[in-house]
């Protein structure tokens, strides 16, 4: 087909590139990822009538899909408000505000729930204060898993078949919606989410975390478990280890998502050499080159650098998960089921 | 029992079209034009797809060389309508009536047809005798058309069309609107096809008779991924991979126009080492797809043609697409 110059940043920008990491091992490696879910989220919106002159977009974030909003409603000329908490970084705070975003930083946690449920509140509020509003509600819309066809699309075009899915699990949309849409072509396809401990997206108790941008600490909608095949747990030093792993033996540049799903899915890889792997690589680096790319940084935290874990601890239970790096066989089963058998001690 | 004979109910290969007729008979004719269009055996995707903004009706027909429609048309400047044998062809008379007009001739002719293509089954019967008629016209009036203006002129003769006229070449085709989406690179690659009617004992479908399907957002979205994975199949001559967009389309459809036990065939293109099931999404025919590089092929031909006539009570026949095998064909 014959390229043709792209009308906007977020068309320019929608699609992955694949990348073809070792023998069987491939990635989609995105500028951002939601993007997609975001756009479709916006498109069925407006098609449906909700979003109309005047129209206040609000959501809550304090990651990748508010940065994907902002470009999206500053292209489209929509007003949007983005509640967050004070993790969000000063850098990427300001990108969102010369995008056009307002951003309301709400400052305490609640008891339940922690700051993301506080977010929640703040958001509610500014949802009364303003009646002509959208919430795209990434957690909860089913538009989010729904938009990630162009995913497999590229896939399937870029590679043919493919035998295994992972990548890092934070709304379910796209674990569940790229899976679900493989599947329809290739039912057998393996489908493994990547959390981090303090969780409670597997059946892990809720607890802060220093791995952002994967796992929640509420449960969302989007989030359907007899999705996966198997499920792994990894540590904020295990990913920002492999992050840096990715860079240096590839030069992809990428965030710590990216990270805890290539370890994941290069050691899925090795364990079997017949079966083509992908991997979900949801951002680039940019944002973490003052943390996960700073030596200093990792030191200061008390991270161990460029520790590389070889494999992960087989487990039967969530409960029984523990750092650096766990695994369950998940086996398409509900969370209810997975969480019902007892508890062993490994 | 030979597997490799075309049968379909009521056909036999030998009683049809005359490409081959003897010249004497040719000669009684002034000017005659020819014709001949094959048949295809339903398609390996059907669906509405994306283009540049716009959703457009396509599909990708699968050739079927072994059923042909052959017309002949002799102009005659005397009289201003246009005589047809047999005289229920009359999308063919509207074809040849619409090529005469396009050629920008206000004159008549006689036409004949000839075909083996069962009708209402899904084979494209209509269409080839339109694709044969309009062929047969502008050879009579000495002019030379594509395939795509003769697809144009199909669809305006018969509002809904399949892309017979492109032959072996892998097309994405508009079937409503008479013009091709995408030609993917490259020819079908090799596949061997155990055919059979899935309502052996029903009235077949009226193609035009059928309200259009109402797809879905996601439908639409999984078509777009069926189209990018048929690149691939093409591009790699895959037939495995080409089975599963055929797989993935008769399931989508199956919502739509329900083919008889089709969770049975669905089964059985496992358990006998099939890649595939393809359909004619608007009518009853399908078709259990081989790759032939399978290992111990006839056998599995035998088994799936045994629990298919089990299924069914009806006939099957097998015939083989894709390049390779044609030439081995030739080589015979």
């Amino acid at each position: 087909m014959i390229r043709q110059a792209y009308t906007s940043v977020s068309d320019a920008f929608e699609l992955p590139r694949i990348l073809r990491l070792g023998q069987n091992l491939y990635a989609a490696v995105f500028f951002l990822m939601k993007l997609m879910p975001a756009k479709f989220i916006l498109d069925r919106a407006r098609d449906h009538g909700l979003i109309g002159p005047g129209t206040i977009v609000i959501e809550t974030t304090s990651g990748t899909f508010g940065l994907a909003l902002a470009i999206l409603c500053a292209e489209a000329g929509y007003k949007l408000i983005l509640v967050s908490d004070p993790a969000i970084d000063a850098p990427f705070q300001r990108r969102l505000e010369d995008l056009g975003a307002q951003v309301e930083i709400v400052r305490e946690p609640v008891a339940v729930g922690g700051f993301q449920r506080a977010r929640l509140e703040r958001m509610d509020q500014l949802q009364r204060e303003n009646p002509n509003h959208f919430w795209p509600s990434q957690y909860d819309n089913p538009h989010n898993p729904d938009a990630y066809a162009p995913l497999v699309e590229i896939l399937v075009e870029s590679i043919g078949r493919f035998d295994c899915l992972v990548g890092t699990v934070g709304s379910g949309g796209s674990m569940c919606g790229a899976s679900s849409y493989a599947r329809t072509i290739f039912p057998e396809m393996k489908a493994v989410g990547v959390d981090t401990f303090g969780s409670v997206l597997f059946g892990q108790p809720d607890r802060k975390r220093q791995l952002r941008g994967l796992g929640n600490s509420l449960m969302p909608k989007n989030l359907d478990h007899t999705i996966f095949d198997e499920v792994h747990w990894v540590s904020a030093e295990a990913a920002f280890s492999a992050t840096r792993l990715l860079h240096r033996s590839h030069a992809v540049f990428a965030g710590p998502t990216s990270g805890a799903a290539f370890m994941v899915a290069r050691w899925i890889a090795a364990q079997n050499p017949e079966k083509a792997v992908v991997c979900l690589l949801p951002d680039e680096g940019y944002r973490y080159v003052e943390t996960v790319y700073s030596d200093e940084w990792l030191e200061q935290n008390g991270l161990a650098t460029g520790r590389v874990i070889a494999s992960p601890t087989n487990v039967e239970h969530p409960l029984a998960a523990h750092p650096e790096w766990a695994r369950i066989d998940w086996n398409r089963r509900a969370l209810s089921e997975v969480l019902a058998r007892e508890e062993v001690a490994t | 029992m030979t597997l490799k004979t075309t049968t379909l109910p009521g056909v036999s290969l030998a009683d049809s079209p005359w490409i081959d007729e003897p010249e004497s008979r040719l000669r009684r004719w002034k000017a005659v034009g020819h014709g001949a269009c094959s048949a295809h055996h339903g398609e390996i995707l059907q669906g509405m797809f994306e283009d540049n903004g716009k959703l457009h009706r396509a599909l990708i027909s699968i050739p079927f060389g072994q059923l042909t429609s052959a017309a002949k048309f002799q102009p005659d400047e005397t009289i201003n309508t246009i005589l047809v044998e047999p005289g229920n062809c009359v999308k063919a008379r509207a074809a040849a009536e619409l090529t005469l007009r396009k050629c920008g001739r206000k004159h008549g002719g006689y036409l004949t047809l000839s075909s083996n293509i069962p009708e209402r089954i899904g084979l494209g019967s209509s269409t080839a005798d339109v694709v044969a008629t309009i062929e047969a016209t502008v050879d009579g009036c000495g002019v030379e058309l594509s395939a795509e203006e003769i697809a144009e002129f199909a669809v305006a003769a018969e509002i809904s069309s399949d892309s017979s006229m492109f032959g072996n070449r892998a097309v994405l085709f508009a079937q409503r609107e008479g013009f091709v989406l995408e030609y993917f690179s490259g020819e079908y690659p090799h596949l061997c096809i155990l055919g059979f009617n899935t309502d052996p004992n029903g009235s077949g479908v009226d193609t035009l008779a059928l309200p259009p399907a109402t797809y879905t957002v996601k439908e639409i979205k999984s078509f777009q991924m069926l189209r990018a994975l048929m690149r691939r199949a093409i591009k790699d001559g895959s037939a495995a991979l080409l089975g599963r967009v055929a797989t993935s389309s008769a399931r989508i459809n199956n919502t739509h126009l329900k083919k008889k036990h089709f969770n049975e065939l669905e089964r059985l293109v496992e358990a006998v080492g099939a890649v595939g099931i393809q359909v004619a999404h608007s009518g009853t025919i399908a078709g259990i797809i081989f790759d032939p590089a399978t290992p111990e092929l006839s056998e599995r031909l035998y088994e799936t043609n045994a629990r298919v006539t089990e299924l069914y009570c009806t006939e099957t026949w097998c015939f083989e697409v894709g390049t390779r095998g044609r030439r081995r064909e030739l080589g015979q």
